[in-house]
């Protein structure tokens, strides 16, 4: 059996290589020729370095991210430094050597034509049988492709967010209403959405709705439910009809999935104000109750009627109607401000009603701001499990 | 997670809420009931007392699956909690519930009676 010099990168001497007498090999010189082999054959990096920090071996693979040769043996790994980290970062690695013998993570480093990558890297420390440190290995993977590409889904998710928001109704107020709304998601982008529309002088369409689960498929069907909307209320603005053909849309994109349970449901309420008439009608499928608080504080609930859209072929959506006088408050939301804590949904919905009725003379704005506040949110994502939306509307 | 099997009724008791955390585990043992050759099914929900929106949806959907299969599915053991939650999502319209295990075996060996296996 031939063995090749283990100081080299192995350029040339490599993949040709054959056992010439295999079977009489003994399993010393078999296992260190394959040691060998996969130090020369493995796709990530290897730059093994003395106690005194001098590299004694590399790997092709080393020479293949870093660009550097034989010409680094002898040299201390300083040759591939980026620059970009503090002494205090090298320091802290070799605390860590010293305390639990390896080291992992993401170091910056310069290849040899001057262009900066990052590596996650392993560094072990090898010892004698009486625990002497002899070597110390480092092995390492350039992610510098998977980092960018990361940074580019990172970038997407904030363009994606701001395309959100935008999608967002703006608030409307005049002397007969005035509606607004606040959504929070959890991550970057959420699968809540609000929508309303002035369709006339005194008739306004409200629609709030959550899509199962968040981030970008519930995302992108919040979007693409919000188109279907509006081509839905240019046939009908009756509330049941609108939520039976919002369900059948929704329950034929998802027909293929139904045999993997991955299917997508949504759960919403759409309310048509009257302010001429005083009138509110609605319908409500699969969503948590909204709350109409009328002028004297009593508060009704807008019940769901039927499942949520999507996960039944067809629902029976029944609708509910009611007239108001003076000053009056509607609130809709999505489940995320009703499960939180160690609450039962019903007792979180008691302590929203109670919320309401105390704010219920404050501007639509500081109505949100208190609710959020008594809830204990903040407007950071990421520091609560599910997408929250409020929308108040007041009726004057 | 428990299995239970009476005749030709199956019986799984989840034991921990439903959240993000076990949803995929959840999704797994309930697709391999609606997949596999059981007829009836009952999913026993009695010491939970949270669902998230995916749970609801693989429920809802396990339903569905399980009748164009000519079986059939019903949930028992349903708490307070529970309840308040299926109450908004409407269940009730086409989900058989019961308070407890005996009674959705009951129905379900009543079911059997009125159409006998022809294997």
């Amino acid at each position: 059996m031939t063995i090749p010099p283990f100081a080299s990168s192995g350029k040339g001497e490599g993949p040709a290589m054959k056992l010439t007498k295999p079977l009489t090999a003994s399993l010393s010189e078999a296992s260190e020729f394959l040691a060998d082999r996969l130090f020369q054959s493995i796709m990530e990096g290897v730059m093994v370095t003395n106690v005194e920090g001098k590299i004694l071996f590399i790997n092709p693979a080393f020479t293949e991210i870093t660009g550097f040769d034989k010409e680094v043996i002898g040299l201390t790994p300083r040759v591939i430094r980026s620059g970009k980290h503090s002494e205090a970062f090298y320091k802290n690695i070799w605390d860590s050597i010293a305390r639990h013998g390896q080291w992992k993570g993401e170091i910056w480093n310069k290849r040899k034509d001057g262009q900066f990558y990052v590596q996650w890297t392993t560094i072990t420390v090898i010892k004698d049988e009486k625990g002497k440190p002899l070597f110390y290995a480092s092995v390492f993977t350039d992610i510098s492709a998977k980092k960018e590409a990361e940074q580019q889904l990172q970038e997407d998710l904030r363009l994606a967010r701001k395309v959100q928001k935008e999608l967002l109704s703006q608030p409307i107020r005049n002397q007969d209403i005035h509606i607004t709304g606040a959504y929070l998601p959890s991550t970057m982008i959420g699968g809540d959405l609000y929508v309303w529309y002035q369709l006339n002088e005194h008739e306004y369409s409200l629609f709030v709705l959550d899509v199962m689960g968040h981030g970008i498929t519930s995302a992108l069907l919040a979007v693409s439910i919000r188109s279907l909307l509006r081509s839905v209320l240019y046939e009908t603005v009756k509330p049941a009809n609108v939520l039976e053909k919002m369900n059948s849309h929704v329950y034929s994109l998802f027909k293929s999935q139904q045999a993997t349970l991955r299917t997508y449901f949504i759960s919403g309420i759409y309310v048509h104000i009257d302010t001429d008439a005083k009138q509110i009608r609605y319908a409500s499928a699969g969503h948590p109750p909204g709350l109409f608080i009328d002028y004297t504080g009593d508060v009704t609930e807008l019940e769901s009627s039927c499942p949520p859209l999507g996960m039944i072929e067809q629902i029976e959506v029944k609708e509910g109607q009611f007239d108001y006088e003076g000053r009056a408050v509607l609130v809709l939301y999505t489940d995320g401000l009703i499960e939180h804590g160690e609450q039962t949904v019903g007792a979180a919905i008691e302590e929203l009603k109670k919320m309401v009725r105390q704010h219920r003379h404050l501007e639509s704005e500081q109505i949100i701001c208190q609710l959020l506040k008594e809830k204990k949110y903040s407007r950071n994502p990421n520091t609560f499990e599910d997408d929250i939306t409020i929308v108040t509307a007041i009726l004057y | 997670m428990k299995i239970e099997s009476f005749n030709r009724i199956q019986v799984m008791h989840w034991e921990e809420d439903i959240t993000l955390k076990n949803i995929e585990l959840f999704r797994a043992a309930m697709l391999k009931f609606t997949a596999g050759s059981v007829d009836y099914f009952v999913l026993d929900l009695k010491p939970i007392q949270y669902i998230n929106s995916a749970g609801l949806g693989i429920i809802a959907e396990s339903v569905m699956n399980m009748r164009k299969q000519q079986k059939d599915m019903a949930i028992s053991g349903i708490g307070q909690s529970i309840e308040e939650i299926f109450a908004i999502v409407k269940f009730t319209a086409f989900i058989k519930l019961f308070p407890d295990i005996e009674a959705a075996i009951n129905f379900f060996e009543a079911a059997q009676n009125d159409n006998p296996s022809i294997c």
